[in-house]
């Protein structure tokens, strides 16, 4: 229950800076920010109460591992949408500084 | 009878294709070789039609922002304009507005 | 054999090409960019048999059957969507062939990107992938905003770039929401389940994803990166951001309201087609820039296929956002033409080319007949569908419509004047490329063929939409009779 509100706060604190905050640096972390919210959301739905990690070892039986494991399609998600999250910020980041060069100032 | 319209329909619809497509390769010569004339026309002989009255070089061109000025005015069309400077704050505040707006709209009427 | 599949792998060869040809051989980067779109589009016509006979194509990737594994699932709908994409970037690379000086490796293998993402994205019948694709295709669109270097387009290009990556993060937003309460990721799938146990953070899940693709379809009030991306950048990205985002973003929301979620969403959709059709027009009214004019032409005929769409009017929707393409390419081009023949984009610095240009007099008369939705020309056709669908459902909507179409005759009818008329002495003869007249050529033809013959192509298109339209087709070809 703590994940999923902490998440939400996340999400707002992201919106919030993304909209009201001038400087462009600024505005690229409060989309980490919410960005980082989201995941945390997705890795939260996938938990199940008392369960192991999702790796089948060599004497566990499949009904076992399919009762407690948790649910990795959401971390697989989490992976691809770091990475994707990661390239833009890059590109973001690079494209802040051509414009600071260009223009002068770091906002807009 | 124009929302949807049953895929058995494919077969009939494909029997006419031949004669839409002869069509369009006969249009597209045709519209082809306009596009190869040349036209040496000397315009500077001709003047515009002005009713009889001679039209200074100076009045051929409306200036584009006075194009349809008094209806922007009328209708206060300006503030839309002046509400689209390049500020992107106020761009992003629309867009969470557009996502409120849909997400109650979805939970008010599909509850 | 699977021919449609083939599509992005071409694709990514093409980009891998470009990007390992040196500087010295620049001059095969277009050619190996054309091969490639040319290849994509015979895969797609070697399918089109088995697309006929089927109704609908499904692959199952690597062979892992759903809902776990990743489908591609086209039926007549996607295929239309791919046919305009590839036609767009075709007309879009003859554009570039002349326009783009310098920066060609970069330019041509970005390009290549974008189209995989389009492709991709049209092709898929996962959320998940759906997502992946459309994050290719937007971070592509960032880098080539960019491309330029100048300043107001590392401007443009910042903007558009904050603001797709807060829409993406809010479609991942309606991802999780989705796979939280239904536990798939299948588009199929999800069809399926949504009738029976569909919660509120499913309907407030879809409720994100049709924001985040409003965005890229310039849907108001996400529309607002549009005029001065296009207005910053070459004219052959203009075309394709337009014609191809907007096309993509649209056929995502038919496909999500429509076939994936039945949703009851026409009260939504109306008042938000109102505004956009509304701002477009007006905007476009009062500005001086041909490609900022362009672009608000655009973002206000979207309003009337979202209109379409929520007056329940399918057809119309379907034949409006196959005929705003077709007029966004005649249009585009003639831009293009005028804007190199002059050399600045400022309508006021236009005019007087009416003499001695009557090829670009009459392609250009065309397009703005059939934009303003007159008789005999496919604007005409697809307005009428939408307007006959208003008045059985809503009638205020026809009437709104047939204001904005009012106002779309008088911005189109300035363009027009100011470029053509107003200079007696007459501004030269413009050179046009021949690949440029073939490409106008064509469209004038498909517009006055797609006016005329009216009843046909509504029956083609009421097909196309029929198979949109078809969900039990749809969730039975994809998940196999499970």
């Amino acid at each position: 229950m703590m994940t999923y509100i902490a998440s939400l706060v996340f999400v707002i604190i992201g919106t919030y800076t993304v909209i009201s905050k001038e400087n462009l640096i600024k505005k690229v972390i409060g989309l980490g920010i919410f960005t980082t919210g989201i995941h945390l959301l997705l890795i939260a739905l996938g938990y199940r109460f008392a369960g192991i990690a999702p790796i089948l070892l060599k004497n566990m039986g499949l009904s076992y591992f399919s009762s407690t494991a948790v649910d990795p399609l959401p971390q697989a998600l989490v992976l691809t949408s770091i990475v994707i999250e990661l390239s833009v910020t890059a590109l973001a980041l690079a494209l802040i500084i051509k414009n600071h060069r260009l223009t002068g100032s770091l906002e807009a | 009878m124009y929302g949807v319209v049953m895929i058995d329909m494919v077969y009939f619809v494909i029997d006419d294709w031949f004669f839409i497509f002869f069509l369009f390769s006969v249009l597209t010569y045709v519209f082809y070789l306009f596009a190869k004339t040349d036209s040496d026309v000397n315009m500077s002989s001709k003047k515009p039609y002005a009713c009889g009255l001679s039209i200074d070089p100076y009045d051929e061109k409306v200036p584009s922002p006075s194009f349809y000025k008094t209806m922007v005015s009328v209708f206060h069309m300006g503030a839309i304009k002046k509400m689209h400077k390049d500020d992107l704050s106020t761009y992003l505040l629309w867009m969470f507005f557009g996502v409120v707006f849909v997400s109650v709209y979805l939970l008010i009427f599909n509850f | 054999m699977a021919y449609l599949n083939l599509i992005v792998p071409v694709l990514l060869a093409a980009v891998f090409l470009i990007t390992i040809t040196s500087g010295r051989h620049r001059h095969y980067h277009l050619s190996i960019a054309l091969s490639g779109v040319i290849f994509s589009a015979l895969f797609l016509l070697f399918d089109l048999p088995r697309l006929i006979s089927d109704k609908i194509i499904v692959y199952y990737q690597l062979g892992w059957r759903p809902p776990l594994g990743i489908s591609f699932a086209v039926d007549f709908l996607n295929y239309t969507v791919l046919l305009l994409i590839i036609f767009v970037a075709i007309a879009s690379l003859f554009i570039s062939r002349t326009e783009i000086r310098e920066g060609k490796r970069e330019f041509y293998a970005l390009f290549m990107l974008l189209l995989l993402g389009l492709s991709g994205a049209t092709m898929t019948g996962d959320i998940f992938n759906l997502f992946v694709f459309f994050e290719i295709l937007s971070i592509a669109s960032y880098a080539l905003v960019s491309y330029t270097g100048r300043k107001k387009a590392i401007s443009a290009s910042i903007k558009y770039l904050i603001m797709g990556s807060f829409s993406t993060s809010l479609i991942l937003l309606g991802i999780v929401f989705v796979y939280g309460s239904l536990g798939t990721l299948n588009m199929a799938d999800i069809a399926s389940k949504v009738a029976l146990s569909s919660t509120t953070a499913t309907i407030v899940g879809f409720g994100f994803l049709i924001s985040g693709f409003m965005f890229k379809a310039a849907i108001a009030p996400f529309h607002a990166w549009k005029p001065s991306v296009i207005r910053h950048t070459p004219v052959s990205l203009g075309l394709m951001f337009t014609a191809s985002g907007t096309i993509i973003g649209l056929y995502t929301i038919f496909r999500l309201v429509v076939t994936v979620g039945n949703l009851n969403l026409s009260g939504m959709l109306i008042a938000l087609s109102f505004l956009t059709m509304i701002l477009g027009a007006v905007l476009a009214l009062q500005t001086t820039d041909i490609k900022k004019l362009l672009a608000y032409s655009a973002i206000s005929q979207t309003g009337y296929v979202l209109l379409g769409i929520g007056l329940s009017g399918y057809v119309g929707a379907v034949y409006h956002m196959v005929n705003l393409v077709i007029i966004d390419v005649l249009l585009f081009v003639v831009a293009y033409v005028v804007i190199k023949h002059f050399g600045t984009s400022n309508l006021d610095k236009m005019g007087g080319l009416g003499v001695g240009n009557p090829f670009l007099f009459v392609s250009a008369l065309v397009g703005v007949l059939a934009l303003s939705g007159f008789p005999m020309t496919n604007g005409f056709s697809s307005k009428l569908l939408i307007y006959l669908a208003g008045i059985e459902v809503f009638p205020i909507a026809t009437f709104v419509a047939m204001l904005v179409s009012v106002l779309t005759l008088a911005y189109s009818f300035k363009m027009f004047h100011l470029i053509f008329f107003s200079n007696r002495k007459g501004a030269g003869v413009v050179e046009i490329d021949d690949t440029l007249k073939i490409i106008l050529i064509i469209v004038v033809v498909l517009c006055v063929v797609l006016g005329v013959f009216q009843g046909y192509f509504t029956g083609v298109m009421g097909i196309i939409s029929g198979s949109g339209l078809d969900r039990e087709l749809y969730i039975k070809a994809v998940l196999g009779l499970v």
